[in-house]
């Protein structure tokens, strides 16, 4: 190891032995985290070795464990049969619905933070409609997008994540306004800036982590809806998850092909999963004041 | 020059201050369109809901359209289809959650451990709860393929002779409540990480010098500490175990024959399916108020355990927390 | 530049909470003018008041004559230093202290200009590039300061703007803030909760209470006179001893009892003994205290004596605070370095005549200034308009 960490003080009295047996234990855990990890990931790496297999090696028993002519031309026949339309729909949609979330939810949050209590009933209605499972208000939602000619567009979708997104949008960002003192918006009042440029000069950039943060929320929640896209759209638009399930229960799949979209599908949230965690962690967390 | 005290006037002034009228307006204006936009898009589509569920509205057959009451209603109590999904979805909410709460809590413990790549290993635990359910019933699907997947041909192997899993009556509900766990373990573990950082080393030391052992310490400092943690964990994934449906959809369908039909893919059926939109209206509202009971009922049940010595535990504030305490304190 | 008179200002927060009662006062044009009190007291209210952040609920404020209480920040032309956070934390210090200049639409040219004066004021040249994060908290309050400073303000509020620091610092930026504000003419309001603080740099001082206005004057004038017992106790470096003396009796000396204890008392405090009660409240400021081993005190008349027995005492470097329970009182002397007591040690307490202060038993107004004259009706009565 060429890194140097000085040890804990508490360590360096410890004899040798002691020291010893410590480094141990965490060589084991390493080594059980390893394997967990290993085991528990499969799935997933099952999907990812499938997407290299060409098609005669899908249909073999017992499988082939590694692709043994790896190939990517699932890839582009998953483009082709309709991943790519797939990744563009959802793409449009999130990306919209994402947007419309954070230019009506960051007023309504700065409103919620400066005017009303942390935990008060405003907060909590909002915030419950996030609760509801999405299977309550579809057939209402079905039911009113064909009396305004809604089902199967574009606007119909964008409408629906951008009301399934907007309350935790809404509310994380109120969460993050609230940690930001009032001194800096009082400092740009004295200092005689006009409303949309407190937003603008100071508002904006010190919450703009929180920005990015809900705004990286609602885009996965919408990449990665399923039922409302289901319900509420036929031919016209046909959003990944969409895809992916019709193509696998209602043509002759290629599994390869299908692993492919998969893997497109949950690639970006790789990215963003180390992100994820240290926000989760911090958001569940006592006492994490700071930025 | 010295000067006296004045006594100032004790009584409140007749008018409210100035700056509360054009505040009002600032709010009304920054608050409006959100708002809106959200009542819009909750009052409208729930009214269709409730006019489906309380006439004999369905879209294949053009029967006239008449008020039924509460004849939905009744009529739903009386099947026993209803009855077994409502079984199945308790059975996810009862067997499912609290599997994740222990799985969780061993997996935060195991990283707990850990200093040096914690967070590698976190975000790597958090992929499937990051990946679209969709894709993950697509992966178990191909995973525990009875023919073409590994799981089986790896049991049979060893000499077992392995179940066709999602395609099994007995084992179908049981493989889905494993997807589900699988899942969502992960972010209980982060929930209860997040608990685990929370306690202080001070803690830990002062245990030690109590003399207390690490299994006593655990028993009586940890768990205690991290209850608060596992009771959001355990309230956000009762709350969620309401919404499985992607997975069932994608690996059984419901089936084999009606053997994973949660009160979800119930509704779906009933409305999509059959098109009676009574039924399925009738069924969300059902749903709405069950969830909406068995929260609360959670809710109360922390808040009444929150009065023992482990209220000093601080909740974590947490976007779904402020929820769960506001709940409780909007309750009588 | 500009005079700042409040008059009649009253501040209400939700019809529950009267947080400013009835304050007028008048700051004169470049004088230095401080609002004490303890936390609660309303003081943090009427500098945002005067700044424009809030509206008083009744009364008026106004700059040179015009009445501003309509008007925004902005066109008061003020400026503000807060207690912490005060510095936009995304932003350079250069760009801290151009922002309002950039919101006035000034050319770059001359924003460079002013930046660069005022920065080689405060001596920040070195930290102009550097985040809030980059710089310790004195840094960040200098860069503040210079922000306000740059746009040339008709008031300077300065909000606490050195509690956070540690006590060197504090102590080398008051000492500069002084001499700042001395150079510049700048009318300024200084906030605080700290006596040292609002003696060493201002011309005046507000003390207030509870929202009430106590007592205007110069350091000088609060210390030595101050209006009331609160006002005693609260304003200098040592609380003034503050106690009250019951059950006093004529014969055969002027004397009563402190709790169980006996005091002597000198013939000045006759006039002032409650008729009713016959009790007076008493105080002297630690410094007017002498101590004495038991036995030992002179026996000088017009004195107040009493004994006690030592609680603690602690050593100040060049003088010894000795504090002494005496029967229910607790008096504070500043003594001598050369003797070291005891704790419990059986001591004797003198206040001389010359050192003692008389409060009304009811109102807790002054009747006797330690300077010896007793408060004549008309100083009582004297108002600050």
């Amino acid at each position: 190891m060429t890194t140097t960490v000085s040890p804990p003080v508490a360590d360096s009295s410890l004899p040798e032995t002691e020291t010893l047996a410590a480094r141990l234990s965490v060589i084991v855990k390493h080594v059980v985290l390893v394997v967990v990890l290993a085991l528990f990931l499969l799935p997933l790496a099952w999907l990812l070795l499938t997407a290299f297999k060409p098609y005669a090696e899908l249909f073999t028993s017992p499988p082939s464990i590694l692709p043994v002519n790896g190939t990517l031309v699932n890839f582009s026949d998953g483009w082709a049969i309709g991943g790519g339309k797939g990744i563009g729909d959802s793409l449009i949609v999130a990306s919209i619905s994402t947007v419309l979330c954070l230019v009506l939810g960051y007023p309504a949050a700065y409103a919620l933070a400066r005017r009303f209590p942390p935990h008060g009933q405003l907060s909590f209605t909002i915030l419950s409609l996030r609760m509801m499972p999405p299977i309550v208000p579809v057939i209402g939602f079905y039911l009113l997008f064909q009396e305004l000619s809604l089902f199967d567009t574009y606007t119909g979708l964008v409408i629906v994540y951008t009301f399934m997104n907007l309350p935790l949008v809404i509310w994380l960002l109120a969460e993050f306004i609230r940690q930001i003192p009032k001194t800096y918006e009082e400092a740009a009042r004295i200092d005689g800036a006009p409303w949309y440029r407190l937003f603008w000069d100071v508002l904006f950039p010190l919450s703009a982590p929180g920005i990015l943060t809900a705004g990286i929320l609602a885009m996965i929640f919408a990449w990665n809806e399923f039922l409302f896209a289901l319900v509420l759209t036929g031919e016209k638009v046909i959003t990944l998850p969409k895809a992916l399930a019709s193509f696998f229960l209602f043509q002759q799949p290629n599994w390869g092909q299908l692993g492919a979209i998969g893997i497109v599908a949950i690639a970006p949230l790789l990215v963003l999963s180390y992100y994820m965690q240290r926000f989760l962690i911090r958001s569940f967390s006592v006492g994490s004041g700071g930025r | 020059m010295n000067t006296i005290a004045v006594q100032g006037a004790a009584l409140p002034p007749a008018t409210r201050n100035r700056d509360t009228a054009a505040e009002r307006r600032a709010t009304l204006f920054l608050l409006g369109p959100a708002m809106t936009f959200l009542a819009l898009l909750s009052i409208w589509p729930f009214a269709y809901l409730i006019y489906a569920s309380f006439t004999s509205y369905q879209l294949a057959i053009p029967i006239p359209i008449e008020w039924v009451g509460i004849d939905n209603f009744t009529r739903m109590m009386s099947n026993p289809r209803f009855w077994r999904s409502l079984g199945i979805t308790v059975i996810f909410a009862l067997v499912a959650v609290p599997l994740q709460i222990v799985a969780g809590l061993g997996m935060a413990l195991l990283l707990n451990g850990v200093t040096r790549g914690r967070e590698v290993y976190a975000s790597l635990f958090l992929i499937p709860m990051m990946v679209a359910p969709i894709v993950v019933g697509f992966s178990w699907n191909l995973f525990l393929n009875p023919i073409y997947g590994p799981l089986n041909s790896f049991l049979k192997a060893i000499g077992l002779n392995p179940p066709a899993w999602a395609q099994s009556p007995e084992w179908a509900l049981p493989t889905l409540v494993v997807v589900d766990t699988w899942q969502w373990t992960p972010f209980v573990m982060i929930v209860l990480l997040a608990g685990l950082n929370s306690i202080p080393q001070r803690v830990y030391e002062a245990a030690r010098v109590d003399g207390s052992t690490r299994w006593q310490t655990f028993v009586n400092i940890v768990l205690p500490m991290l209850f608060p943690y596992m009771m959001v964990a355990f309230v956000l994934r009762f709350i969620d175990s309401f919404r499985v449906f992607d997975i069932i959809y994608i690996l059984t369908r419901g089936g084999p024959g009606t053997a994973t039909q949660n009160l979800a893919y119930y509704t779906y059926d009933m409305g999509f399916g059959r098109f009676e939109f009574s039924i399925a209206g009738a069924l969300s509202i059902i749903q709405l108020v069950l969830l909406t009971v068995g929260t609360m009922a959670i809710l109360g049940f922390a808040k009444r355990r929150d009065k023992g010595p482990i209220s000093d535990a601080p909740l974590p504030p947490t976007v779904f927390n402020a929820a769960a305490q506001s709940a409780m304190g909007a309750k009588p | 530049m500009a005079s700042v008179t409040l008059s009649g200002i009253n501040k209400w927060y939700g019809g529950a909470v009267h947080a400013v009662r009835d304050i007028s006062f008048k700051i004169e044009d470049g004088e230095f003018f401080g609002l004490l009190g303890p936390s609660g007291s309303g003081k943090t209210s009427v500098l945002r008041m005067l700044a424009g952040l809030e509206r008083p609920t009744s009364g008026t404020i106004s700059f040179d004559g015009t009445s501003v209480e309509a008007k925004t920040p902005q066109e008061r032309n003020v400026a503000m230093v807060f207690e912490q956070n005060a510095l936009y934390p995304h932003m350079s210090a250069r760009q801290n202290i151009s922002y309002p200049l950039k919101i006035r639409g000034l050319t770059k040219a001359e924003i460079e200009t002013k930046v660069a004066e005022v920065a080689s004021l405060l001596n920040i040249g070195h930290l102009i590039d550097r985040r809030a994060s980059q710089m310790s908290g004195g840094q960040q309050q200098r860069v503040a300061i210079a922000r306000a400073l740059v746009r040339r303000p008709n008031l300077l509020c300065l909000d606490e703007p050195i509690a956070h620091l540690d006590t060197l610092l504090r102590a080398r930026l008051r000492g500069e803030l002084k001499r700042l504000q001395r150079a510049l003419g700048t009318t300024s309001v200084i906030v605080t909760h700290d006596p040292i603080e609002a003696m060493t740099m201002t011309d005046r001082i507000a003390v207030m209470r509870d929202g009430l206005m106590q007592q205007i004057g110069t350091a000088d004038e609060i210390y030595m006179r101050p209006v009331n017992a609160f006002v005693a106790q609260f304003f200098g470096l040592h609380s003034m001893n503050v106690f009250t003396v019951g059950n006093v009796r004529d014969a055969p000396e002027l004397s009563g009892q402190c709790g169980a204890q006996p005091v002597m008392l000198p013939d000045c405090v006759k006039p002032h003994v409650g008729a009713q009660s016959r009790s007076v409240l008493v105080g002297s400021r630690p410094g007017g205290v002498s101590v004495y081993k038991a036995g030992e005190a002179p026996r000088r008349g017009a004195a107040l004596s009493l004994s006690g027995r030592v609680y603690v005492a602690e050593q100040l470097g060049d003088a010894i605070l000795v504090t002494v329970q005496a029967g229910d009182a607790t008096i504070q002397a500043m003594t001598s370095p050369d003797y070291r007591f005891a704790i419990d040690e059986p001591v004797d307490v003198v206040i001389r005549e010359d050192a003692l202060y008389v409060f009304d038993d009811e109102n807790q107004r002054t009747l006797r200034f330690a300077s010896g004259a007793s408060v004549s009706q008309t100083d009582r009565l004297a108002t600050y308009a």
